[in-house]
């Protein structure tokens, strides 16, 4: 052969060879291309859902309650898929059409998480409107364009919706069988092959869920929190149910058993720190024992109302304050904002300097100025002097709400550490876990030797150790001294940090997995929850996070399927250390001056001048950056409140917009010569602001009132003993709620008759009774908190302490004379 | 005579065909390969920083690890857009002398790689509302634009066949 025939040979050899090659190569080029197109509008799709979030909860008021919180949750959720499709070349009406390739969507929010995904729901009956219809709804009448229709029974629990009525149809005769179920919402039933049950061309609808034909629906579930429920299987002592969140808030709810023929309910919500840097006292010198008889709403309104308080952390004074009355703190923020506003339309409408001075005493007088001197005499000065007076109120409600979240933390953590922690009556160890947000787990004993439970269901919790890991150990190992986030956190180390964090986790990934396997029931391919690296999961879980999972999307060669993760540190749900902003007090609203974060060096160039010691420190006002970012006007934790920040200072150029800044050195917590802290007035501003962001914060699921009660008397039940005691003495015993029944002296002419106790014991909420009255009675019996008296309370005691009508409770008798026990029930609301 | 000159002719016409040609769409398949691998390099690269707000040394080595891998030396070129803060928000500005009205500032490559190793745990922290963008172009000359330099040749040295770019916006604010 020729060499032109080889070349002619090995050119048809080659040539096909490449062009396979190239466009192989082109379509894997376009595969990977597509992926991060996708990759990118998932995203983009994701951070615009966050951002209406974050808006939302800025803008709407109480957007922390939960309702008003799934409200907005929906409306991130509609965002997400309209960018999602309109970044996908589709109206932005297509979201049906781009659902199926959204196997989930996860919401992390401060205390639990919502998962938006398919299920499956029944199929509601409804008329052409759209508005449900139930058993028994008839409707007919002459006019051609409304609807006819009427809801009939046919036999065995199914109904029939007949729709061509004739215009002489009378309203249905209800027969026994719809009696039963009038009014019931219906939905479409189905057979035993599970299809649309059908009697000829009728569907036929059924009151019933279980015979309901259910169809996938993408819906959001409900709320989970994140919980635990921990029982106490060796002694029985307690059955308690934990509300994790992101930070170190918690509420505990459930039953103690002390004895285990006693029960007291427990209904506590509270921060965690770590009290043993922190002194609390009423003066700097009284007794720390004092604050100890406070229960957690006795301290708040000690301390709201005016009382004098005194917090210490690491032997820094942080706040003390006296004759701080936070209502009418309030109520002069509100007249000082009305005020600058008249001033600025008086200042409007006047030009001239000459105006001013002669028109002074009637804006005095129409703003009703109560400060004015003659150097204030034209409308800057008002204005200015207000500014002032509003910066220094905001400084008193900042104290006011830190020295409220010491004193609170500080008896809710003794409070937990006294029962649950090591050492406590109710000591909780790992293992003593039932449940994580309603899931069941399962214990296997493969270590019976050591008498082990080792769990069975899932990976995350090894229990293997348990028995030593009490949930409730706060400390780690860290050096307080090096720390940057202050000596009161927990530390991350601890026990009871990863405890949280595993049980976050275990139920979100549980909870996925769930929704995932639903959505791949469905799904044309077999889709399992990709797995989410350790580091992905600490983003997950340090700010309110929004997870989006997609799949399914042609890809070239491949299927598409990723998910994306966006953090959100702007917003009304959570604080974060880091995104706390500083401002000299005398400085704060200045248009000249800068704010800060916390360990910025140019933020020492706002200290006072020389030396920075204990007795020269420096006043420092905070806010957060989502006041900045959403130029919040409305503080919706307190409804009449503003923010009073006006966004005149300007951001700090090192700190704030670069972020990437040396900082001080050594850290704001820095002792240089190993006793006093370099820096007091920092270290004093960090601590008081995040415990006024902290006690500020709208909390969704927060008990309002802290209690602990115990039922010691009850008549109707196994507790009409009227000996049984009270577990805890008086002295712990904040009120005591008891009903009276069969009040009747109608001997006498007078609508109500006197309750009354001995003032040493404590006083009555309503100090009378109607005298001619059968029915319950609810009075509370508030007890005297100085009262130091072991004496615990049962019916008899309270027969012999309280009078009705001047007469002990013991001697009462009833119209004809004979003795009665008029209590009937006996709950007491234990301090703590 | 002209048997040999038409036998040489067609030897190096066969040479070209049988050699250059498949090396020339081998090596510009090689390119290709490369294109890809950076390309999804650099979007995971900056979709990742923008999302935890930060530039961490761990994902700036993994990129650099990644695209080194195809064999090619790389120009990386980062840019961050600091968001400026000091919006005039409020019409009660006293001063006329206000600096900041919604503006961005860049800081590059050489700055952000100083700060990355002068901080302690090796990061660039960016903040929510910033801009980042990351651009990579090949800085040797791979095989196939040094076959095609044979036949033909692109005037200017800022040549090359590999690019990449990505870029976006900020998602959280990122810290230390």
């Amino acid at each position: 052969m020729k060499l032109q025939s080889f070349c002619i040979v090995f050119a048809l050899i080659i040539i096909p060879i490449l062009l396979v090659l190239t466009y192989y190569i082109q379509l894997q080029v376009d595969t990977v291309t597509l992926q991060t197109e996708y990759d990118t509008k998932l995203l983009d799709a994701t951070y615009d859902a966050m951002s209406s979030f974050e808006i939302n909860t800025a803008n709407e008021d109480l957007s922390s309650v939960s309702d008003a919180l799934r409200t907005i949750i929906e409306a991130s959720n509609n965002v997400f898929f309209n960018t999602l499709s309109t970044n996908l070349g589709m109206s932005n009406a297509s979201k049906s059409y781009v659902e199926p390739y959204v196997p989930s969507i996860l919401y992390a929010l401060y205390d639990g998480y919502y998962i938006y995904a398919p299920t499956k729901v029944p199929e509601i009956l409804t008329n052409d409107k759209g508005v449900a219809l139930a058993v028994g709804d008839y409707q007919n009448s002459s006019n051609p364009d409304e609807e006819k229709y009427k809801v009939v029974f046919k036999e065995d629990g199914y109904y029939k919706l007949i729709k061509d009525l004739p215009t002489d149809d009378v309203p249905m005769v209800y027969n026994d069988d719809i009696g039963t179920d009038y009014g019931q919402i219906l939905y479409t039933a189905k057979d035993d092959s599970g299809k649309t049950k059908m009697d000829g061309s009728d569907i036929l609808y059924t009151p019933d869920p279980d015979k309901a034909l259910l169809k996938t629906k993408n819906v959001l579930k409900t709320y989970m929190p994140y919980s635990a429920r921990y029982k106490d299987k060796e002694n029985g002592k307690y059955d308690i149910n934990v509300t994790y969140t992101l930070d170190n808030y918690i509420t505990i709810e459930g039953c103690l058993y002390p004895p285990t023929d006693r029960t007291i309910y427990v209904t506590k919500s509270g921060y965690l720190i770590n009290t043993s840097n922190v002194k609390i006292r009423r003066k700097k010198d009284d007794d720390t024992a004092i604050i100890d008889n406070y229960s957690e709403s006795g301290i708040q309104k000690y301390i709201e109302d005016g009382g004098e308080i005194y917090v210490e952390i690491d032997s820094l004074e942080i706040v003390h304050i006296s004759g701080l009355n936070k209502k009418a703190i309030d109520d002069e923020l509100v007249f000082l904002k009305n005020q600058i506003e008249d001033a600025q339309i008086i200042k409007n409408q006047i030009k001239d300097a000459q105006q001013i001075n002669d028109k002074y005493s009637e804006i005095a007088e129409k703003i009703n100025l109560k400060f004015h001197t003659s150097a204030e005499s034209n409308g800057d000065s008002i204005i200015s002097v207000c500014n002032s007076l509003i910066t220094d109120r905001q400084y008193k409600l900042s104290q006011i709400s830190s020295a409220v979240y010491y004193c609170k933390a500080y008896l809710f953590t003794n409070w937990v550490i006294d029962n649950f922690g090591r050492g406590g009556a109710y000591v909780v160890h790992e293992n003593n876990i039932q449940e994580i947000s309603g899931i069941p787990l399962e214990f296997e004993n493969n270590d019976a030797a050591n008498n082990n439970s080792i769990i069975s269901t899932n990976g995350i919790f090894d229990f293997s150790k348990s028995e030593d890991v009490c949930v409730f150990d706060l400390k780690g190992s860290s050096q307080t001294q090096d720390r940057k986030i202050g000596v009161t956190e927990i530390d991350e180390d601890s026990a009871f940090y990863t405890h949280k964090l595993n049980v976050i986790r275990n139920s979100m990934q549980y909870n996925l997995n769930l929704a995932m396997t639903a959505y791949s029931e469905n799904a044309t391919i077999d889709y399992a929850m990709p797995i989410i690296s350790d580091s992905e999961w600490e983003d997950i879980l340090s700010n309110p996070t929004i997870v989006a999972f997609m799949q399914g999307f042609n890809c070239g060669l491949k299927t598409y399927n990723n998910y994306v993760i966006v953090s959100s540190t702007n917003n009304e749900i959570s604080v974060s250390p880091n995104n706390i902003y500083y401002v000299k007090k005398d400085l704060f609203n200045d248009e000249n001056s800068e704010y800060h974060k916390i360990n910025c060096e140019h933020i020492l160039d706002q200290l006072n001048s020389n030396p920075d010691n204990i007795g020269n420190m420096t006043d420092f006002i905070s806010f957060t950056s989502k006041e900045i970012k959403y130029d919040k006007i409305f503080n919706k934790s307190k409804s009449n409140s503003y923010y009073w920040y006006d966004h005149k200072n300007l951001a700090c150029y090192y700190c704030i917009n670069d972020g990437n800044y040396d900082g001080i050195a050594g850290g704001i917590f820095n002792k240089t010569n190993g006793s006093d802290y370099d820096y007091p007035s920092l270290v004093r501003a960090y601590y008081m602001s995040l415990a006024k962001e902290r006690n500020d914060l709208y909390k969704p699921n927060a008990v309002t009132n802290n209690i602990e009660t115990e039922v010691v008397y009850d008549n109707n039940t196994d507790h009409a003993d009227v000996n049984r005691s009270s577990y805890k003495a008086l002295k712990d015993i904040d009120y005591i709620e008891i009903v009276f029944k069969d009040i009747k002296i109608n001997t006498l002419e007078v609508a109500t008759v006197p309750i009354s106790v001995d003032e040493n014991i404590g006083t009555f909420n309503t100090n009378s009774l109607n005298a001619n009255d059968s029915r319950n009675q609810t009075r509370i019996l508030n007890i005297n908190s100085n009262i130091g008296s072991n004496t615990k309370v049962n019916c008899e005691y309270l027969k012999k302490e309280i009078s009705i009508n001047g007469v002990e409770v013991k001697n009462f008798k009833d119209n004809n004379n004979n003795p009665i026990n008029p209590i009937k029930y006996i709950k007491v609301f234990y301090k703590k | 005579m002209s048997d040999t000159l038409i036998t040489m002719i067609a030897i190096l016409l066969a040479a070209i065909l049988m050699f250059i040609f498949p090396l020339l769409s081998i090596s510009e398949r090689s390119d290709d390969i490369s294109q890809l691998s950076v390309q999804t390099a650099v979007t995971e690269f900056v979709d990742n920083s923008r999302s935890i707000g930060k530039i961490t040394m761990d994902n700036y080595d993994k990129l650099l690890a990644t695209i080194q891998a195809t064999g090619n030396s790389y120009d990386v070129e980062m840019e961050v857009k600091v968001l400026d803060e000091n919006v005039g928000k409020k019409s009660a500005w006293i001063q006329g002398t206000v600096i900041g009205e919604n503006v961005y500032y860049s800081v590059f490559t050489t700055q952000i790689i100083d700060t990355i190793t002068k901080s302690p745990n090796g990061v660039y922290v960016m903040k929510e509302g910033d801009i980042f963008s990351v651009s990579i172009k090949n800085t040797n000359k791979t095989m196939s634009q040094t076959i095609r330099g044979v036949f033909y040749s692109i005037a200017g040295g800022d040549v090359y066949s590999i690019a990449a770019q990505h870029s976006g916006v900020v998602t959280a604010n990122g810290s230390n």
